[in-house]
């Protein structure tokens, strides 16, 4: 990364060869130049997490419980009733799904594999519904 | 709410190795204007919003779900400056559903409403003063029927009831489910017909003339509720948002992230429920400003002795229909959209290839029976795999259009 690269690098030799003593202003530059660093890091360093895909699971249109997708480090099986009906959602590393579920439709468990922002699936009999929500997918939403 | 590409955004390559260094030795000037520049440079990295916060003019993303209507889950998707406004376009977007999904419901019936069911309930008895709604698409369907060869007709209502019958049993209990007789079919295609379906555009009524008929609005009756809502969130103010249903998807406007000029809508792959398959969608299409729907053999079916029996049922044959697994239209409105997936699917491909030529406007991908799939140019162009389109490329698509 070119940015990271000090102005003042052994390389640049010539500067000193034909320079002054190191001056109080010198070190003013010095440490504006490693505040910008150190402030175009910290942006860099924040957006990377946006692309993260977050699972959030609601019930009736309430939030019940968001997993960020690419933090999961072991594979869960979470069982959880809504409405008159159970439901076995699969989690596991980048991606998650309805594994099983006793309602009379199946729409959901059919949906399959969810590991991308847009996705989407619905048990409408249960109010049960699995969305990934997050920036930089090319997805919005599913057609089916 | 930082859209994904904006680490890349903020990078200011090449800066800060400025030429300034060497070309400035010697000289005491140099320190200072470093100093200047790397300050504003400072500065300017910490203020212009480079650190992932909301997009330009504010907007952030927001979705909305209801379910109760046209037993699916309705889904807001779209873009507001906050999530206080995004939740009141969404109350009034789900208000809205529930007023139209009683109108065109052809099984319940609700006080003061006179909808679907009410002029099936008369049918044969007396004109029934309905909703503008449903004169709109009743007006509509049968336009459209003519052009479409009559392959999705709103008077199937008693075949659809006899396959719906069957199904409901099949479901229940599933070694008993059977397949309709050809004779209670027939019996069913006798009560049908457009040319018996009177609308009386002054009195604001609609007549079945015979009794025993009665009308089914399940090819349309999702677009046209997601095509109102949409309009009348855009005329509320709502300028970026997708409308959908699922089957069919109303898109307004374009993403607001500063970013992309299209909404994606990913189509679903037939066979979702592969384990090892990872993509739970096909393909995807960039829109903006227009509508899609899907008509598919997966949505609503029951098997009969390991046959598959879907919802789509071809008035020429009165079984499903067999050509294709799927198919996803692109057309400005989606209750017209709806309606046209409907009839693609019910058409064999090159009818439906030919009636996509003759349509202004009308684009489709079908899903072939082998899972592949076929475009039409027009569509092509706005596919990630099929056509290498991209989120900015719908526009350069609609400047330069195939001929």
């Amino acid at each position: 990364m070119t940015r990271r690269r000090s102005p003042r690098d052994p390389a640049d030799g010539t500067v000193r060869a034909v320079s002054e003593r190191p001056r109080f202003g010198d070190a003013l530059v010095l440490a504006a130049i490693l505040l910008a660093i150190g402030l175009l890091w910290w942006s860099y360093a924040r957006a990377v997490p946006h692309g993260d895909a977050i699972a959030r699971i609601t019930q009736n249109g309430v939030t019940i419980r968001e997993i960020v997708l690419s933090r999961v480090q072991a594979p869960e099986t979470w069982e959880i009733a809504s409405g008159e009906y159970q439901y076995h959602i699969r989690i596991e590393p980048g991606r998650i799904r309805f594994e099983s579920a006793d309602c009379p439709d199946q729409v959901c468990v059919q949906s399959g594999w969810m590991d991308r922002p847009g996705h989407m699936a619905a048990c409408v009999p249960g109010r049960l519904l699995i969305r990934i929500d997050g920036e930089g997918g090319d997805v919005d939403v599913i057609t089916r | 709410m930082d859209p994904g590409g904006s680490g890349a955004d903020c990078v200011v390559p090449g800066v800060l190795v400025a030429p300034g260094i060497r070309s400035v030795r010697g000289t005491r000037k140099g320190p200072a204007i470093l100093l200047a520049l790397a300050i504003s440079l400072a500065v300017l990295l910490a203020s212009t919003g480079c650190d992932g916060g909301a997009n330009p003019g504010g907007y952030s993303r927001y979705s909305y779900e209801f379910y109760g209507t046209f037993d699916t889950v309705i889904q807001f998707l779209g873009y507001a400056q906050s999530a206080e406004a995004f939740e009141t376009y969404g109350q009034q977007g789900e208000a809205r559903f529930q007023e139209l999904h009683r109108l065109f419901n052809r099984y319940e019936s609700y006080e003061g409403v006179n909808n679907i069911k009410t002029i099936n309930d008369n049918a044969g008895i007396a004109p029934v003063a309905v909703a503008p709604e449903i004169l709109d698409l009743l007006e509509m369907s049968r336009e459209w029927s003519g052009k479409v060869g009559g392959v999705v007709d709103v008077t199937l209502g008693p075949v659809l009831e006899v396959w719906h019958r069957y199904r409901e049993e099949g479901l229940a209990d599933p070694a008993a489910a059977r397949v309709p007789t050809r004779d209670e079919l027939e019996e069913a295609l006798s009560l049908t017909g457009l040319s018996d379906l009177v609308i009386d555009r002054e009195a604001g009524t609609v007549f079945l003339k015979r009794k025993g008929m009665s009308l089914d609005v399940g090819a349309m009756a999702k677009g046209v509720a997601c095509a109102i809502v949409a309009r009348e969130l855009r005329e509320a103010g709502l300028d970026s948002v997708i409308v959908s249903s699922g089957s069919s998807v109303a898109v307004v406007g374009q993403p607001r992230d500063g970013i992309r000029t299209s909404f994606g809508i990913g189509i679903q792959n037939p066979d979702g429920n592969v384990n090892d398959e990872d993509e739970a969608s096909l393909d995807i299409i960039f829109v903006h400003d227009k509508s899609i729907g899907t008509s598919g053999d997966y949505q609503r079916y029951y098997t009969v002795e390991g046959v598959r029996y879907h919802h789509l049922v071809d008035p020429a044959t009165l079984f499903p229909a067999d050509h294709v697994r799927a198919v996803t239209v692109l057309y400005p409105d989606a209750g017209i959209g709806d309606l046209l997936s409907t009839a693609l699917f019910l058409l064999p491909l090159a009818e439906g290839q030919a009636l996509c030529r003759s349509i202004p406007g009308l684009e489709a991908v079908w899903v072939l029976k082998d899972g592949t799939l076929l475009a039409t140019d027009g569509m092509k162009i706005r596919m990630k795999q099929l056509g290498g389109a991209t989120s900015q490329a719908d526009y350069d698509a609609e400047a330069s259009p195939t001929p």
